[in-house]
């Protein structure tokens, strides 16, 4: 027997989850990648386009730089990087939100509809450790896709300050805009995923059932909406659920319900450890 | 030596029937243990109970842990091969081999790398890829890399051709069996494991019926091929058993003279298949009634 043994059973576990789902970093990677070739293309015909009439157009009106630098004045190109980095950023985080999101609700349904749960059983990994890696992914991949969002936008940026025209009216703040514009779209980002912790959560759990998770997610709420509505005539829980649903803005940090929401998903995670026991048993 | 598993009173009941009922062994390390019986006898149920994958009433001990609360200490001395036990189809071979090093304290890579280069599977083939003979041999490279205490194979030959079947029983016996390991198996095709069998149990209707060591089985049972004009003689020793075979009635005794015995016909020690079927093979009345 050898001494020791080195596992890494964290690193090994999230690697697993990619494994089985590659597109969790192929399409963001892909989508980062198409920005930078539009953005290539875009710096080819700037060189190319009269300025006192500069428009550039990114992937059909997500992203929009438009209007004159000349005509602007220098400091007027903080809108644009503020618009550079919101757009790309928003982009990619909505599509990996939306696919995190299909993840986690397949993503304790998965391993029994392919039979495998048995494989993954007879090794040495506890309930929770299967649940909150699995988890993990989904706060994991929003901050990889911000890092790829850093890494774009300054592909794009380099690429638009080598352009002679926009080099000639680099605003002097340039660099400080566009760091603040980051640091904006990061703090953001974190709030965002502390707001999202519990609906994560309740995925997650819900990929638990023995069948068509996602019909239970969307049955639950919409029942007790309409069962409020009947028993009651008000929409307390429709106003509810939309509140929760929508993305909270940086000015919502202070508002309690991030915190209960943080309280929620821990208590519905330690009840998905539970109930992934013998989620199998039959 | 202490027993490995220790089983006393264990009971489980889905939806008000007993699986398993009132159940009581124990295994001892070093044995190779053949668990038979029919479909639906609750072999798997007892399975899933000593690999904490149920709850149970009853008391039940493996390597001196409690399967339901000690379950994650449990698996890293633990193998076990189901034969709903499938690997995800979207695994690499090489993935499946970094997972387990990654997760598993007790895997040798070069056990199972070893394994591999014996047979045709190819290290960037996915599961989905392979036949379904090279995906056991996959699972078994894994299983036989871990250096576990107690190797738990619940049919796991199941729909493999003949060749593929001799070749994982070999490679168990070969690889893996030594004098601190424990194997406890289950299958439907008892004949072919039977020479490695140490010990049986033989389980039906939740219940175990038998609980022998193989060497034993001479000294207790002793099968009769009784002479025609003997039958009368021989039913008056009380045979559990008797069945017809090729004309002449096959009469299975437990604790009875075989000396006695050897006059009224052809007595031999009856293979574990035998025994298993004399044990819970509803008796032919046709041919004559025990009762």
């Amino acid at each position: 027997m050898s001494a020791v043994v080195h596992t890494r059973p964290w690193f090994t576990l999230v690697r697993r989850e990619f494994w089985e789902r590659p597109g969790l970093w192929m399409v963001p990677a892909a989508l980062a990648a198409g920005l930078v070739v539009l953005g290539i293309a875009a710096a080819l015909q700037l060189a190319q386009v009269d300025l006192s009439n500069m428009q550039i157009n990114f992937n059909g009106g997500a992203m929009t730089i438009t209007g004159s630098v000349e005509a602007q004045g220098s400091g007027s190109i903080d809108q644009p990087l503020r618009l550079l980095v919101m757009g790309v950023g928003l982009l990619l985080l909505t599509v990996s939100g939306i696919m995190v999101c299909s993840y986690l609700l397949d993503s304790l349904y998965a391993e029994r509809r392919d039979r495998s749960i048995l494989f993954w059983r007879s090794l040495p990994v506890s309930d929770s450790q299967a649940v909150l890696a699995k988890y993990s992914i989904a706060l994991l991949v929003p901050l990889a896709v911000y890092a790829l969002t850093v890494l774009t936008t300054a592909i794009l940026l380099v690429l638009l300050s080598l352009t002679p025209q926009v080099a000639a009216h680099w605003p002097p703040a340039a660099f400080a805009q566009y760091a603040s514009a980051l640091a904006e779209l990061g703090a953001t980002l974190l709030l965002n995923l502390l707001w999202y912790a519990p609906l994560y959560a309740v995925l997650q759990l819900a990929s638990l059932a023995r069948r068509t998770p996602a019909l239970w997610v969307l049955l639950v709420p919409v029942g007790c909406i309409i069962a409020e509505k009947l028993l009651r005539g008000s929409d307390y829980v429709a106003h509810w659920v939309g509140q929760r649903l929508a993305p909270l803005p940086l000015q919502g940090a202070q508002q309690p319900g991030l915190w209960l929401g943080v309280l929620a998903a821990a208590a519905v995670l330690a009840l998905t450890v539970r109930l992934r026991r013998y989620s199998d048993d039959s | 030596m202490t027993a490995l598993i220790t089983a006393s009173g264990l009971s489980k009941h889905y939806r008000g029937r007993a699986a398993v009922a009132d159940v009581s062994f124990s295994v001892a390390p070093g044995r190779i243990v053949g668990l038979i019986g029919r479909n639906g006898a609750g072999k798997t149920t007892l399975l899933k109970a000593i690999l904490g994958l149920t709850p149970y009433q009853g008391s039940l001990s493996v390597l001196g842990l409690d399967p339901t609360l000690q379950r994650d200490a449990l698996m890293q001395q633990v193998a076990f091969i189901a034969d709903t036990a499938v690997l995800p189809k979207w695994l690499r071979v090489s993935q499946a081999l970094d997972y387990m090093e990654g997760i598993h304290p007790a895997f040798e890579r070069a056990i199972a790398e070893r394994f591999l280069q014996t047979t045709e599977i190819r290290r960037n083939s996915r599961v989905r890829e392979l036949s379904k003979g090279m995906v056991t041999q996959l699972h078994l490279a894994l299983v036989l890399a871990i250096r576990a205490r107690l190797l738990v194979l619940d049919e796991p030959t199941l729909g493999l051709d003949l060749l593929t079947r001799r070749r994982f029983y070999d490679t168990l016996l070969g690889d893996y069996m030594d004098e601190q390991r424990t194997i406890l198996v289950t299958t439907h095709q008892v004949e072919e494991i039977e020479n490695i069998l140490t010990d049986v149990l033989f389980i039906e209707q939740g219940r175990i019926v038998l609980d022998a060591q193989v060497e034993t089985l001479g000294s207790r049972f002793t099968q009769l091929l009784v002479h025609p004009d003997q039958l009368a003689a021989a039913r008056a020793l009380q045979p559990f058993s008797e069945r017809r075979a090729l004309g002449r009635s096959v009469l299975t005794f437990e604790n009875v003279d075989r000396q006695a015995l050897a006059k009224l016909g052809d007595v031999s020690t009856p293979t574990v298949a035998d025994l298993f079927v004399a044990r819970l093979q509803p008796q032919n009345t046709d041919n004559g009634s025990l009762s």
